[in-house]
């Protein structure tokens, strides 16, 4: 498709959506009357900068299902995003959302270089999380052997990946590192395996990552990019020449914004993603802020496709992490230490990453009074922090308690993070 | 008796750090007991005057408590610390910590337990 029939495809699609979020969800009603904006000012899709932008506490305010634009009844399934089992933020698909979904990540697998004959083995969660469930429908689609083993249970995955002959894992960067370790230690050789492509994403990972995957699994490592509130991976994917993601344009429209001004870049500057959901019908999205970093490039490829790709992405403008895939915000983490008495506001994260897998430790004071003589009063402290951490963020911590005003004080924004990983 | 309780970050060079901060002061420690953990420590201490250096250690912010501990001395012969352990156990009563030092000859133990004036009048009582 050339650019002109893009733009034209866009444009189309967006009058559509607009229309439709005007009428059908009432946060965006009142944002456009707010702004003064009626359905008939947005004329192409480069009126797109005069839309109100949505966040991820718009979602949050209006959960579970305040942005729906659809009736309940029409809605055949919700996702919710990694990390908080708090107020997590939900997303609907209706039934021809699905098919969206499964022609994305379609398109993504052939874009990473699958086809029909390949047996995909899916080692991403299945459940809310979108990964599991979003690479098993696109790998049926294009008429592939899905292997739904999901996450975890490595001598399995070795096992299948033997016994099956998987041609394709799908998983996240950091669990593949994990398993081409694994598979070293078993003494199997990468070429005993049938393996020869990864499709590989949520969760931010390095050119030198890939280099190790590649080596240690023998195969070709595929970044694929996504997130739930725009519909889950499949938003954009790397073809074969492996230099920037197929962004799925004609259903994702995408845009870089200067972070701090909030107005649009020209697409080769870096600033924040943002993405416009033209044809989503159960939750469709009017400039979201993934708050991921990155530059848009609109050349056509080597590939042939022209459809525009974004880099990898560079970090975040927000403080964010993505800790084993999950996302973390140290503000909940906060929240928790609030709440609790023994513990004050005053905390350091450090991630890390040890034998593949990441790690967080959270760096707690310890006050007077709470202190105690006796050890088992400490380690009991420690674990009432631990289970109130996890049971917010949903993943496994590591609580170590340091000396009281060791961490330092800030009277601006404080430093609380150290990230060791290196991405 | 009171003991004096600090938090001592387990890393290189801490028990360094607090100590340069008693000898700046001229405390002398009479008896030390460290129990540690993976990423901690408690350093137990003897001291005269321990409301004074518990002051002084929480100016310079060190995590500190104190604790009512019994000193009981023993005798120097085997058994000694094993017929003080079974006078507890036959009365019910579990020692959270307990640690040793020998003072002029004389050899004494530090004793916390899940009932300290039931201990202290027991001790009596024997004569321990």
């Amino acid at each position: 498709m050339s650019r002109d029939e893009m733009h034209h495809v866009q444009s189309q699609r967006l009058i559509d959506m607009v229309d439709r979020v005007y009428h059908n969800v009432a946060f965006y009603r009142e944002k456009m009357q707010k702004m003064n904006i009626e359905i008939g000012d947005i004329k192409s899709i480069d009126d797109l900068k005069y839309l109100p932008f949505t966040t991820k506490e718009d979602l949050r305010d209006n959960y579970p299902f305040g942005l729906f634009a659809v009736p309940k009844s029409e809605v055949v399934r919700v996702h919710a995003s990694s990390g908080t089992t708090g107020k997590s933020t939900v997303v609907g698909y209706t039934r021809k959302d699905v098919r969206l979904f499964s022609e994305v990540v379609a398109r993504s697998l052939y874009c990473a270089g699958a086809h029909k004959e390949d047996i995909v083995q899916v080692a991403y969660g299945y459940g809310l999380f979108t990964g599991g469930l979003g690479l098993h429908y696109g790998a049926e689609k294009i008429g592939a052997t899905v292997v739904p083993i999901s996450g975890g249970n490595t001598s399995k995955q070795i096992q299948l990946l033997q016994d099956f002959g998987s041609t394709i894992l799908a998983c996240t960067p950091s669990y593949a590192l994990y398993l081409g370790e694994a598979i070293q230690e078993a003494g199997i050789q990468p070429e005993e395996l049938a393996l020869r492509v990864g499709i590989f994403g949520a969760e931010p990972w390095t050119n030198e990552m890939r280099r190790q995957i590649e080596k240690s699994l023998g195969i070709k490592a595929i970044d694929i990019f996504g997130l739930s509130e725009i519909i889950g991976p499949g938003v954009s994917c790397e073809c074969e020449q492996q230099n920037g993601l197929h962004v799925a344009e004609d259903h994702f429209v995408p845009e870089i914004i200067d972070q701090n001004t909030l107005e649009p870049l020209s697409g080769n500057n870096t600033g924040e993603l943002v993405f416009t959901t033209i044809t989503k019908e159960a939750l469709p999205l009017l400039r979201y802020r993934t708050r991921d970093l990155t530059s848009l490039n609109y050349d056509s490829c080597e590939c042939g496709r022209t459809n525009v790709r974004m880099h990898k992405c560079t970090g975040r403008s927000d403080d964010m992490l993505i800790i084993r895939g999950v996302n973390v915000f140290p503000s909940q983490i906060e929240s928790v230490l609030l709440e609790l008495e023994e513990t004050q506001p005053h905390y350091m994260l450090v991630v890390d990453r040890k034998d593949y897998l990441d790690t967080l430790e959270i760096q707690v004071e310890i006050g007077n009074e709470y202190f105690s003589d006796e050890i088992n009063v400490l380690e009991a402290l420690k674990r009432k922090v631990k289970h109130a951490v996890e049971s917010v963020i949903g993943i496994n911590v590591t609580i170590k308690l340091v000396a009281h005003k060791t961490i330092a004080r800030s009277e601006g924004k404080a430093q609380r993070i150290i990230d060791n990983r290196k991405l | 008796m009171k003991q004096l309780s600090v938090f001592i970050e387990n890393r290189l060079g801490s028990l360094q750090e607090f100590t340069e901060l008693l000898l700046k002061d001229n405390i002398n420690i009479l008896v030390l007991s460290l129990a540690e953990s993976e990423d901690y420590g408690i350093a137990r201490l003897i001291v005269k005057e321990p409301e004074a250096v518990a002051e002084l250690l929480k100016g310079k912010g060190y995590s500190v408590t104190l604790t009512d501990v019994l000193c009981v001395e023993a005798k120097d012969h085997p058994g000694a610390l094993n017929e003080v352990a079974k006078t507890l156990a036959e009365h019910d009563i579990t020692i959270t910590y307990v640690y040793g030092f020998v003072d002029d000859g004389q050899a004494r133990v530090v004793l916390k337990t899940s009932d300290m004036e039931k201990t202290f009048e027991i001790i009596k009582e024997k004569g321990l």
